[in-house]
């Protein structure tokens, strides 16, 4: 019989014991991998959903508040900034620094996604989601008149109505939106103003949908883009002006800047600002996430402390069946089998019950995940690859059934001792 | 293979200064003895030297060319494998494992594996009548069944000596007698030779052989 056929019938002798003591591993090790797995890819997918941005410029406060509600769109607008602020850095002042920029003006919703108010620039190849020049699934962009628009800005920033004259209520939606409320090109949606969709606009304020962006895994598969003036135009905007002058207010303004020293310029000119911040986003997702990590840290010292009693807990099962193998182990002495044979054997009992557990950990972490994945999409934005299974995952399966081992020395070291001729002693 | 043992001496590590002392004891090829002693006599002690589970103080435990007093406890270990089969007392099946089972495990131990193990193993039960019980656990099979798988898996290796330990302790006389009557032919049979220990006279009066464990110590 070979010894892992032995372990196997010393295990199956113990089924309720083995399947317990596995039972806490798989658990320990579930644990940790979905920590381990969720930081991961908390860390993938925010890095890569702001891949390619460089500056937000909006309101004051907090900087990662301002690139959570730019970028990712989540949150509420902290307040605004004055739509000057976007003429002036599309003066000749800047352009040696700054080679695009995208407004932002959010507060309607639609059917529970996001709308954003902007430009045509949103569709600049520069502009990173989706990547590249070819934005569209199907149709194409909204239209945006600049004369239109500057007209429109002027007639509120007067307090006046700019009229229906050249209007256009024409929108873009990420393939998301599309997808699940099964929209596309031609048709027709209400939103309702608050980012929460709580209030309806008076009227009929009907947009068209003039197309479907590509799906890309980042945010903005999930909000809806329309052209800036037609933001302005509705009357119930009041909250799109700033309090005093009444001008028509931007809730930020993602910058481009060009090659070389112009982030660096940009970023020290506008910092000299106190009517405005401007938040370099590399910067801040490294400080949300350096944030997340010290909490993913204790979650995962706290999975890990699961391992480790459960380790224990196999240790102490096969410690606790010693005493009653002890004449089992002396018989298996008689027949012939080495002191070192023994020792394998038990430490290999132990590797195997922890192998198997945290195997079953694995599984049982990334079914959980894979079901759970959808949720966190909507819930978080976090794209979760349930079927990876990571390197840091294996090893920490290595590291399992090694420490298992290790522990399993324990019982082992006695099994190890066993005195054969006093256990051999025939039971009078 | 013969045994010869000469003055041998092994202190009890748990009983203080005790000592058992074996002057001089030899056992021919094919022979069969019984040794009579009652409890606390050291008679199990005296099986443990020889077949090497226990190692002396001092002295020489010859099995034919080889003194495994001399030897390594490893050695001694894969000695034991090879060489000598071992019958405990009624219940030494393990008792997880089926008769096939107990009986592989010898086998593995002196390097006998795959098919040839199973077959020799199936080969041996039959031999002592149990064949049809090769996939039964201990559990599910008789005393009387039990101590001739256990006969079985001592002489699987093909051993030139079988140690026997009270082999017929908890049967009752008939079984006993048959049990005893199967261990001594098939130990003939298979051309080795038998030490057996007891304290029961219905046993001793069958061996030719007969030496108390006061006659061999001093």
């Amino acid at each position: 019989m070979s010894l892992l056929a032995m372990v196997r019938r010393a295990m199956a002798q113990r089924p309720l014991a083995t399947v317990l003591t596995a039972l806490g591993v798989a658990l320990g090790v579930a644990l940790t991998s979905v920590v381990l797995t969720l930081q991961h890819e908390l860390d993938r997918s925010y890095r890569r959903q702001s891949a390619g941005f460089s500056l937000v410029v909006g309101p004051s406060g907090s900087g990662i508040e301002l690139v959570l509600n730019s970028i990712y769109h989540v949150g509420e607008s902290r307040g605004l900034i004055p739509y000057s602020v976007l003429r002036e850095l599309e003066s000749e002042a800047w352009r040696p620094y700054l080679k695009h920029a995208v407004p932002c003006a959010v507060g309607d919703s639609y059917r529970g996604y996001r709308v954003v108010a902007t430009t045509p620039a949103v569709f600049d190849p520069l502009f990173p989601q989706p990547e590249g020049a070819n934005k569209f699934a199907a149709g194409g962009p909204f239209t945006l008149d600049p004369v239109e628009l500057e007209r429109v800005v002027a007639a509120v920033r007067r307090g006046e109505d700019p009229g229906e004259e050249g209007e256009r209520r024409e929108a873009v939606l990420g393939a998301e939106v599309a997808r699940r409320l099964g929209l596309g090109v031609g048709s027709e949606i209400e939103p309702s103003h608050g980012v929460e969709g709580d209030h309806h606009h008076a009227g009929e304020d009907r947009w068209r949908v003039t197309g479907v962006l590509r799906a890309t895994g980042t945010p903005i598969d999930r909000v809806v883009l329309i052209n800036l003036d037609s933001f302005y135009r509705i009357a119930e905007h009041a909250g799109g002006r700033m309090p005093v002058t009444g001008e028509p207010g931007l809730s930020s303004i993602l910058l481009f800047p060009r090659r070389g020293p112009g982030k660096l310029v940009l970023l020290s000119n506008l910092r000299k600002r106190g009517d405005l911040q401007v938040a370099d986003v590399p910067t801040e997702i490294a400080r949300l996430l350096d944030l997340v990590g010290n909490v993913d840290g204790i979650f995962l010292l706290v999975a890990v402390l699961v391992v480790v009693v459960a380790i224990v807990s196999v240790m102490v099962a096969i410690y606790n069946t010693m005493n009653e193998r002890r004449r089992e182990i002396a018989i298996l002495r008689a027949l012939g089998a080495s002191r070192r044979r023994i020792l394998s054997l038990v430490v290999l009992e132990a590797a195997l019950v922890a192998a198997i557990g945290g195997l079953a950990g694995l599984i049982l972490a990334h079914a959980g995940l894979a079901a759970g994945s959808a949720r966190l999409a909507a819930v978080a934005g976090l794209e979760v690859r349930a079927a990876t299974v990571l390197p840091v995952e294996a090893a920490l399966l290595g590291a399992v059934v090694l420490a298992a081992a290790a522990a399993g020395m324990i019982p082992a070291w006695k099994a190890y001792r066993t005195d054969v001729a006093r256990h051999l002693a025939p039971l009078s | 293979m013969s045994l010869r043992i000469e003055d041998l001496e092994h202190r009890y590590e748990d009983r203080g200064p005790a000592t058992l002392h074996v002057p001089r004891y030899a056992l021919e090829d094919g022979e069969q003895a019984c040794l009579v002693g009652g409890s606390g006599s050291g008679k199990t002690t005296f099986l443990n030297l020889v077949a090497g589970i226990l190692a002396p103080r001092r002295g020489v435990v010859r099995h034919g060319e080889t003194d495994i007093a001399a030897l390594g406890e490893a050695a001694r270990d894969r000695f034991r494998a090879r060489r000598i089969g071992y019958v405990f007392q009624t219940f030494n099946l393990l008792q997880g494992l089926s008769a096939l089972e107990n009986l592989l495990l010898p086998l593995g131990f002196a390097g006998v594996r795959g098919e040839e193990a199973r077959t020799r193993a199936l080969e041996t039960l039959g031999r002592v009548g149990v064949g049809a019980l090769a996939d039964s656990r201990p559990a599910r099979m008789s005393v009387g069944e039990q101590q001739r798988v256990a006969i079985a898996r001592a002489l699987v290796n093909g051993p030139a000596l079988v140690l026997a330990d009270e082999p017929t302790a908890n049967l009752d006389e008939e079984n006993a007698e048959r049990a005893l009557d199967l261990l001594r032919g098939s130990v003939a049979e298979a051309g080795a030779s038998l030490l057996l220990v007891t304290h029961t006279r219905s046993v001793r009066d069958r061996f030719d052989r007969v030496e108390t464990m006061a006659e061999i110590s001093a």
